[in-house]
């Protein structure tokens, strides 16, 4: 037993603990200010989330060099596991652990020598990438190249001690089957045993050093990843994409803030996604703002902006135990303003404004992108819907074009503000039933949802046109609403605008349900987002079909018969998944099949598609908001789609083909005859 | 410094006109808003009272459709509205309108008045100027541009091809332009406080009135809607016999030229 040794390591070791309990305890303490949130239910789903995402990485591996992280986190893992003997080892050469010493823990050793020489060579691949191919989404940082350098350092070192080891004595059972361990061993034989001894001796510190500090970095760097990402997984919401935006209370009269101003409203899921970023940068390199030269950065503003203020801001609130710095506490606020000014100056920063600028904010297009791309189940849109939030109820300070937008809406129920008496007028020529006609309104199968664009918008009425003749041509009873349609309040609601979009909401729900609605088509995807995935917290629950996956299921079923005689011209198709469609309900196919339907129609998919498909830039009210800044988004993807060199685009959502018509005004030659076409529009003619 | 501002529920711009007789207008199933030039009149108000302090006062004429345009003046911070709902006010003109609200701004403690430069539904711009005359005091109407201090307004107005700077003492009656300021957009706490807010109901007799002494002057004899637009027409063929029936369509059908 070497007693020195002992002592000397559990001081160490000890002073590494406290060292980390403490930097530990601090940011635990900080996501601790955050609001109360439920997230303790449903146990089997959130350990299913945890075992895919942590345990296999399913997220990580959508891209090819997620293979990389699979590797070094597995092996990371058999790495801390063999801690344990290695210290026993040295501490006390002449024993050994049970199990280590028979075939069992041979194999085990064998595992994890094979994986940690794959991680060394993952680490090589992490460092070439960052250093040498440079992606634009990998910040080169310090902090960055410690983490490689500390997990290297930990297997180089444990390699050369066990190989000294096995050059003194080239037969201990564990290490038998280990590859990378009997090489070293091998290339360190020959040396005389006493210098062999030393060696062993020197590698034994240098490794638990580096253990140690690296045990204390995790909690003060980044690499707290290391254990905000594998919590984060398990306390990922739940809920569909399109329906985490947290429903808020208005009745509650003691509520008197609306929106999020300050850093602790936020709740501590909120505060522990910036915790939870390992920096991989799939956000940005998947965020239509970002891309588009616009200030808004989805890793930037929480693995950064968010988490720093956090650190800044919780620090002193924790200095003067604050748990708010909201109205309830201005006195105690008073008072620290007159005793520090310096400390006063950080509690009393605006979240917006001087940490999120505004027009942060209001880049965003709520694509989802970030969030379906991000491997550790962080939540982006939400945040800025509740930074939106405050500015729209509280400050009103919104832009004045979106103000046209949201008086239209109050006034006319819908954004182009068009008499709301003139909702039905695109459908009187087409004898389309309307529900309040209906003798007897349970008779109706579908309520089509026909939407403001569907309505209002000269485009969007050929294929609202398209949608009835199809579905008439199918025998499917159907009825519209007609002037009893209010705006559904989609980009209403993510405008920040809350109190607008319940006053909708409960009056949709009302006239839906007084006529006993259960099953809505709708070709507005973002129309379908909001009856389907958030209606049902405010009373209206509906079974809601995209009018692609009707049509499809139509076809299918034999309802629908096509004349392929009249089908259109042979033609190239780019097809464009809408974010509200493809990320936000997972449908990819229906349309894709309506296409492949058309006789002479050829599919091209475009760079980004699928769930990495590109917004058109109107997500989020960004429809109703002028663009001043970057790249325009709908030209973006439309010079996307012109590299697959098409003669139609296909799209399945009214602002997407409003945004991509205006795009093709913009940059297209007219000689080209680029168009925007909806699928049902193709069916159409053929029926 | 006590500023009254009045207002008038309005039919919505995009609101669809139905005549329900020869003599009145359907309002069944009609959005109504705050007529929008008033909306101008109470964000100077506001201003005024964030920079002076004082009181905002919203005044109305109508039916208890009126307390919706009044509630919407209430949440974007006027601190107290008066509405005069008389059932002998149903079909009135503007001098009836302008001697009950002068009546009614008369009990009340006031520096200055304002109000849309003209109600979008009615188009007479007459009530402010009438109540002006009624109360005595100097009117400024199409305003841009407003400056109180010392007890004296400065404004600037629009004229036909110009602009015109007055000065006049207070109280005075000023008329909002569109160009005078951007309207607020009511906070979601602002809409919470003005549901408890004082709006008070007054009725003639509450303001001393009798229905005789501010009996209408004028009838309405008979409303009649424009006649529906017409679809456009495309002169074809070749364009030297294109343009001479254009110009013959234009004279003998059109009767432009």
């Amino acid at each position: 037993m070497r007693i020195i040794w002992l002592v000397i390591f559990s001081l160490l070791f000890i002073s590494a603990i406290v060292a980390f309990v403490v930097a530990f305890r601090k940011k635990v303490a900080y996501v601790l200010l955050g609001a109360p949130e439920k997230r303790f239910d449903r146990i089997p789903s959130r350990l299913r989330n945890f075992a895919e995402n942590v345990l296999l990485q399913k997220k990580l591996l959508q891209e090819s060099y997620g293979i990389a992280h699979l590797i070094i986190f597995w092996g990371f893992v058999f790495i801390v596991i063999s801690e344990l003997p290695f210290i026993f080892d040295g501490l006390f050469p002449d024993y050994s652990l049970p199990l280590v010493e028979t075939t069992a823990g041979a194999i085990f050793f064998m595992i994890k020598d094979v994986l940690a020489t794959a991680v060394f060579i993952g680490l090589v691949v992490a460092l070439i990438r960052r250093w040498i191919i440079k992606p634009v989404r990998l910040y080169r940082t310090l902090e960055a190249f410690l983490v490689v350098f500390f997990i290297m350092l930990v297997i180089v070192t444990d390699w050369l001690f066990v190989g000294a080891r096995l050059a003194m004595d080239p037969h201990i059972t564990s290490f038998q089957f280990s590859p990378l361990y009997q090489l070293t061993g091998r290339l360190l034989s020959g040396m005389e045993t006493s210098t062999l001894e030393l060696f062993a001796q020197i590698c034994w510190w240098a490794h638990i050093g580096v253990l140690l500090a690296f045990t204390v970095y995790i909690p003060n760097s980044k690499h707290l990843h290391l254990i905000g990402a594998p919590l984060n997984s398990y306390f990922a919401s739940l809920k569909p994409v399109g329906g985490q935006i947290k429903p808020m209370d208005l009745e509650d009269e003691s509520v008197t803030e609306y929106g999020i101003s300050r850093i602790e409203a936020f709740t501590w899921k909120q505060l522990l996604d910036s915790f939870s970023c390992g920096e991989c940068g799939r956000c940005m390199d998947n965020c239509p703002a970002n891309l588009s030269g616009k200030p808004l950065n989805p890793k930037e503003l929480l693995s950064r902006t968010l988490k720093h203020h956090l650190l800044d801001k919780g620090e002193v609130m924790l200095k003067y135990g604050l748990k708010s710095t909201g109205e309830e506490n201005e006195d105690k606020l008073a008072e620290i303003a007159e005793k520090s000014p310096e400390d006063a100056a950080i509690l009393n920063k605006n979240l917006i404004k001087d940490v999120v600028t505004e027009d942060v904010l209001w880049s965003c297009t709520t694509c989802m992108s970030c969030q379906i791309q991000c491997p550790v189940s962080n939540e982006h849109v939400n945040k800025i819907v509740d930074m939106r939030r405050y500015q729209a109820m509280m400050e009103g300070d919104l832009s004045s074009e979106l103000l046209i937008a949201l008086r239209n809406v109050e006034n006319n129920s819908n954004p182009w503000g068009v008499g709301s008496s003139k909702r039905e007028d695109w459908a009187k020529d087409l004898n389309v039933p309307l529900l309040r006609d209906a003798e007897n309104p349970e008779d109706i199968e579908y309520l089509y949802w026909v939407g403001c664009a569907g309505s209002f918008d000269g485009r969007s009425q050929k294929v609202a046109t398209a949608v009835v003749k199809i579905l008439t041509a199918a025998g499917v009873k159907f009825a519209i609403l007609g002037t009893e349609e209010k705006c559904c309040g989609d980009f209403v609601r993510r405008t920040g605008n809350e109190y607008a979009y319940q006053t909708l909401v409960a009056e949709n729900v009302e006239t839906m349900n007084a006529y006993k609605v259960k099953k809505i088509v709708t070709a507005c995807p973002h129309c379908l987002n909001t009856l389907k995935n958030e209606y049902p917290e405010f009373g209206g629950s509906y079974e809601v079909i995209h009018h692609t996956a009707l049509i499809n299921q139509l076809i299918n079923e034999g309802k629908l018969s096509l004349n392929t005689e009249a089908a259109p011209e042979p033609q190239r198709i780019a097809y464009h998944d809408s974010c509200y469609l493809g990320r936000y309900q997972q449908e990819y196919e229906a349309p894709r099949a309506l296409f492949n339907k058309v006789p002479g129609v050829t599919l091209v998919e475009m760079d980004r598609h699928h769930n990495k498909s590109f917004c058109c830039g109107a997500g989020g009210g960004r429809m109703w908001m002028e663009e001043h800044l970057g790249e325009r988004i709908n030209q973006a993807r439309l010079k996307q789609a012109l590299e697959k060199d098409p003669q139609v685009i296909g799209a399945n959502c009214p602002f997407c083909m409003t945004m991509l018509t205006d795009g093709i005004k913009e940059i297209v030659d007219p000689e080209k005859g680029l168009t925007v076409v909806d699928p049902s529009e193709l069916i159409a003619k053929m029926v | 410094m006590n500023i009254v501002v009045l207002v008038k529920q309005v039919f919505d711009t995009e609101a669809k006109i139905v005549l329900s007789s020869n003599t009145q207008i359907s309002a069944d199933g009609v959005t109504q808003i705050m007529n929008p030039y008033d909306e101008n009149a109470v964000e100077a108000a506001l201003q005024l009272k964030e920079a002076q302090g004082g009181e905002v006062i919203v005044v109305s004429m109508g039916s208890q459709k009126a307390v919706e345009a009044l509630r919407t003046a209430l949440a974007m911070g006027a601190d107290r509205a008066v509405l005069v709902d008389d059932p002998a006010l149903i079909e009135t003109d503007e001098f009836t309108a302008a001697q009950v609200l002068a009546k009614a701004i008369s009990t009340q403690n006031y520096d200055l008045i304002l109000s849309g430069k003209v109600a979008i539904d009615g188009q007479s711009s007459q009530v402010p100027a009438r109540i002006a005359e009624i109360l005595g005091i100097p009117h400024a109407n199409v305003v841009t541009k407003m400056e109180i201090k010392d007890g004296k307004a400065e404004v600037t107005r629009e004229i036909d091809g110009g602009i015109e700077i007055i000065e006049m003492p207070l109280p005075a009656v000023v008329t909002a332009q569109k160009s005078l300021n951007d309207p607020r957009y009511p906070s979601v706490p602002g809409i919470m406080k003005a549901k408890k807010k004082e709006l008070k109901t007054l009725s003639l007799a509450d303001l001393g009135l009798s229905a005789d002494e501010v009996a209408s002057k004028m009838a309405v004899l008979e409303y009649s809607l424009p006649p529906a637009r017409q679809a456009g027409r495309l002169v074809q063929g070749d364009p030297a016999q294109a343009a001479s029936e254009l110009a013959s369509l234009l004279h003998s059908e059109a009767k432009v030229i």
